[in-house]
């Protein structure tokens, strides 16, 4: 009987995890083998042409990348911010847990509401139209929780030890913020940026009302009534209609761009994630 | 070495008996040295209970003062009071009076970073700092006394000198300050703290992470600060004290929270019969205590 | 000593030199730095919630709570039901929980215990890198992959197509299934390993030592790598929009029959992300409905994540974004 179990649960193991990996191997083969062979440098360099299926992304790229920019220009000052008022400034823990789970609970919100909030905020209540500023800060806003808690944990697991010998040198709160938080804890914030960017480049939703045109747009030239093109709505669009044969190998190519874009800041992410981890180790 | 008289009450210790070095040593009413520190009744409270209640200690000028008593009795806490490192702890509520050359270090005009500079602190692990021997050395003095890039070899070579490094590291001096010896990082945190140029240096058990040569080597280094500072040295090693103090403070727990039994001069202190009780309590052998037990690194502040 | 109070710390026997007090200028820009950058914070998320608490208000007004428990939505005719929607997002996230929670444990199990150490590490980082891949590449695959298959699977029903709340419920359990593994992996290599070494040592097998030891020991963080995958569930917008079929009013005659699950649906977010949305500006009632809804979809999914740190402890930094899994997209 105690035999049956332990090769029960050992099947069982095996089988889900063949099949979760196979399947997510499989999904990651498969996006790599549709992917890679529709995008080349004119892909990438070459405007889009036609209704939108041929030509190449170029304005997509950029679109995101001028999103992304200005997603970041709005989050780190702000997570920054957080990070040291929660880790240097606040002084009783219970406040500190509040703020964290506040974190968690912002992390979560779906990012659709970004969407509905900016559709309110900046179409409505700023009448901006459909604008690349509001779509950055929307998703500033959204991987913002993300930053902060990356940079905060790294705050908290700086040694009580530092502070208290800066401390006991005479140094100023904000001496010590500089001279002994900001050098241990930045590595955080710029680990918690590399995955927020991840996600913010791959999102759709935040800039569906607000920011993102499928076609007509190129670089911004003002704030109001200035939209993007960008990578995930361009997908996003195309998948929904029902497409001519030439279309669907547009629709991998952009979509292999736009992983790529994904990966290669969720990768940036990893070495130094792995690094600090051995950091923290050895205290 | 003539021994300082002191009071037993440091309450009425502004009267004491001149310290030795002084024009006439029987002039015990004419102008005493004025003490560097004193505390006055201090208490200090936690949230759920206190810590320490109404100590009165006396830190004078050119004196070594230890503080001794067995764990837990507060004796890091009491040395916190002293430049209001306390502050930093949340929840601890300090009461009583700390005096500064006679000023209360709780007036509002007291700048809580400026009084930690002039009364520097030593911890019973040597802290160093990411970075370089050099950078270690200079990391208080050129943010606090805004020491320019052009005098940090000159500092650092008055400092290192004054803590027996100078010949151990001059030639390595931009190399990563976690990769010396223990006992080396403490004297490297001593020097760090000396280039501030202190009147007082608290040291909360700073050898008991040490192997006997650096011990030794501090000990001794803890002699010659005295003949421009003063040190307030918290201490386990009843053996130390006798060496190397002036006198000495005891305390011990009376209803949960650390008392002062006597400050006076070592010999008084082992005379008095609590104090001997709370010496013998040290001086059992409990591993707990001393060495590698009492590594805290990695601590997260709460 | 000083009489003029100053801030300096004044010392009587030793005058201060300019260069001795030189650096202490303040800067406390970096304290009103960070204190306005958390008001900024706070005010943006608590406007958000205000937002949508005064913006929906027209609606209870109007309708009440039949705004909660109405099946019908025809904006036209000013009726304004939500259940529908409510129903469809808790279908569709029930079917990806039911698939991917026992499937992503089983897996974390593997993955955590059965795994050689030099496999789990690179197995772990393609999970995790799989955990951020768009959701919009997922609808893609979806759309392409998922929604002939489906309606081949779901045959017997005779669906009208092959977008159904079943195809968004199997793909959401694809695109949950990375947060679960990874999550519960942390959970499991949480336990520490004396704890089994303990058991085996008592002659449990690997089976036993597993079931006995590291599932139990784990189980608040398990609980909390499923409840923050529902609410990733709950709240993706654009993989479920592209295969849900987004049919409004579509409310099951009988509440726990399966069948519904093989026809079109529609959820809150898949409701929030159409071009209603637009239209429904001109009308402040409609308006005020579609906010609604997004009220409803913000204190759903809070709550949830409110229950997951809440298991998971208020210690615990696991569901820490940016340490183990990313919440990709909602």
């Amino acid at each position: 009987m105690r035999r049956v179990v332990d090769h029960a649960v050992t099947l069982v193991a095996w089988a889900a995890g063949t099949l979760s990996l196979g399947l997510l191997f499989g999904i990651a083969g498969y996006l790599a083998w549709r992917g890679i062979g529709a995008i080349d440098l004119a892909f990438l360099l070459e405007p889009t042409r036609g209704a939108g299926a041929e030509g190449g992304v170029r304005y997509q790229v950029l679109g995101t990348l001028i999103l992304l920019a200005t997603a970041l220009a709005a989050a780190v000052p702000i997570a920054l911010g957080i990070g040291l008022y929660r880790g240097v400034y606040l002084e009783d823990p219970r406040a500190k847990r509040r703020i964290s789970l506040l974190l968690y609970v912002a992390n979560g919100v779906p990012s659709i509401l970004f969407g509905i909030l900016g559709l309110a905020f900046f179409g409505h209540f700023l009448g901006w139209g459909k604008s690349w500023l509001a779509g950055g800060l929307l998703l500033g806003m959204m991987i913002l929780p993300t930053l902060t808690l990356a940079f905060a944990e790294r705050v908290d697991a700086i040694p009580r030890k530092y502070i208290d010998a800066a401390a006991g040198l005479g140094l100023r709160r904000s001496q010590i913020v500089r001279a002994v938080v900001l050098p241990q804890s930045v590595g955080g914030l710029v680990s918690g940026a590399l995955l927020g960017l991840a996600r913010a480049a791959g999102e759709t939703a935040p800039i569906l009302f607000i920011a993102a045109v499928f076609s007509g747009a190129t670089l911004p030239k003002g704030i109001v009534d200035n939209p993007v093109l960008a990578l995930p709505y361009h997908i996003f669009v195309l998948a929904q209609d029902s497409f001519e044969p030439g279309a669907e190998a547009h629709l991998w190519g952009t979509a292999a761009v736009l992983l790529a874009l994904v990966m290669f800041f969720a990768l940036a992410a990893l070495p130094l994630r792995l690094r600090l981890h051995e950091e923290a180790h050895r205290g | 070495m003539a021994e300082p008289a002191l009071h037993r009450t440091p309450s009425s210790s502004r009267t004491v008996a001149p310290a030795a070095g002084s024009a006439d040593p029987t002039a015990t009413a004419t102008a005493p040295p004025r003490p560097v520190l004193e505390a006055y009744g201090l208490s200090v409270h936690s949230r759920e209970r206190t810590i320490l209640r109404s100590i009165d200690l006396v830190v004078e000028p050119n004196r070594v003062l230890g503080i001794i008593g067995p764990s837990g009795v507060g004796k890091s806490t009491l040395l916190r009071c002293l430049n209001r490192m306390t502050d930093l702890i949340p929840g601890l509520r300090v009461t009583g009076e700390v005096l500064w050359h006679g000023r209360s270090i709780h007036d509002r005009g007291i700048d809580p970073d400026a009084l930690r500079a002039r009364v520097g602190m030593i911890f019973q692990q040597p802290v160093v700092f990411p970075g370089s021997i050099l950078a270690n050395i200079v990391f208080g003095a050129r943010r606090v006394l805004g020491l320019g890039k052009r005098r940090w070899h000159e500092t650092a070579e008055r400092v290192l000198r004054e803590v027996s490094l100078w010949d151990e590291v001059h030639d390595r001096l931009d190399q990563a300050a976690n990769e010396l010896s223990v006992g080396q990082q403490q004297r490297l945190c001593l020097a760090r703290t000396l280039a501030l140029d202190p009147e007082v240096v608290l040291m909360d058990e700073p050898t008991s992470a040490l192997d006997p040569a650096s011990t030794e080597a501090i000990e001794h280094l803890i002699q010659r600060l005295r003949q421009t500072r003063s040190v307030v040295l918290v201490t386990h090693d009843l053996d130390q004290a006798r060496r190397v103090t002036d006198a000495v403070a005891c305390l011990c727990l009376q209803d949960g929270a650390g008392q002062l039994v006597e400050q006076a001069c070592c010999a008084e202190v082992f005379a008095n019969p609590d104090c001997r009780a709370v010496a013998e309590d040290i001086a059992d052998p409990n591993p707990s205590i001393h060495g590698p037990a009492t590594h805290n690194q990695g601590a997260r502040p709460s | 000593m000083s009489p003029d109070g100053s801030t300096a710390l004044t010392v009587p026997q030793q005058p201060p030199t300019s260069s001795r007090l030189a650096g202490l200028a303040r800067w406390p820009w970096i304290y009103t730095g960070s204190l306005v950058a958390t008001g900024l914070a706070a005010l943006a998320f608590l406007g958000m919630l205000g937002l949508f608490a005064v913006e929906s208000l027209p609606v209870w007004r109007h309708a009440g709570l039949s705004y909660l428990s109405g099946i019908e939505w025809f904006f036209r005719v000013q009726r304004f039901g939500a259940l529908p929607m409510i129903y469809g997002t808790l279908a569709v996230s029930a079917i990806a929980l039911a698939l991917a929670a026992p499937l992503g444990i089983a897996s974390a199990v593997f993955v955590a215990e059965i795994l050689p150490a030099r496999l789990r590490i690179p197995a772990k980082t393609a999970i995790e890198l799989l955990a951020g891949v768009p959701s919009v590449v997922y609808g893609l695959l979806g759309v392409i992959l998922l929604r002939g298959w489906m309606q081949d699977v779901l045959a017997p029903f005779e669906p009208l197509s092959g977008d159904t709340l079943a195809t968004a419920g199997v793909l959401l359990a694809v695109m949950i299934l990375p947060t679960i593994v990874t999550l519960s992996e942390d959970a499991l290599r949480s336990v520490p390993a004396s704890q089994r070494q303990a058991a085996r040592a008592l002659g449990f097998n690997r089976g036993e030592a597993i079931l006995r030891i590291s599932l139990p020991q784990a189980r608040s963080g398990l609980v909390a790598a499923v409840l923050l995958a529902l609410g990733r569930a709950l709240g993706e917008t654009i993989a479920v929009f592209l295969v849900v079929g987004r049919q409004d009013n579509q409310w099951p005659d009988r509440l726990l029959s399966l069948e519904p699950l093989a026809a079109a649906g529609q959820t809150l977010t898949s409701k929030l992300g159409g071009s209603e949305t637009h239209i429904a500006y001109g009308d402040p009632l409609h308006w005020a409905a579609m906010l609604g809804l997004a009220l409803i979809l913000l204190i759903l999914v809070a709550g949830v994540t409110l229950a997951g740190s809440a298991v998971a402890g208020p210690s615990s930094g696991r569901a820490a974004p940016g340490k183990s899994v990313r919440h990709p997209d909602a």
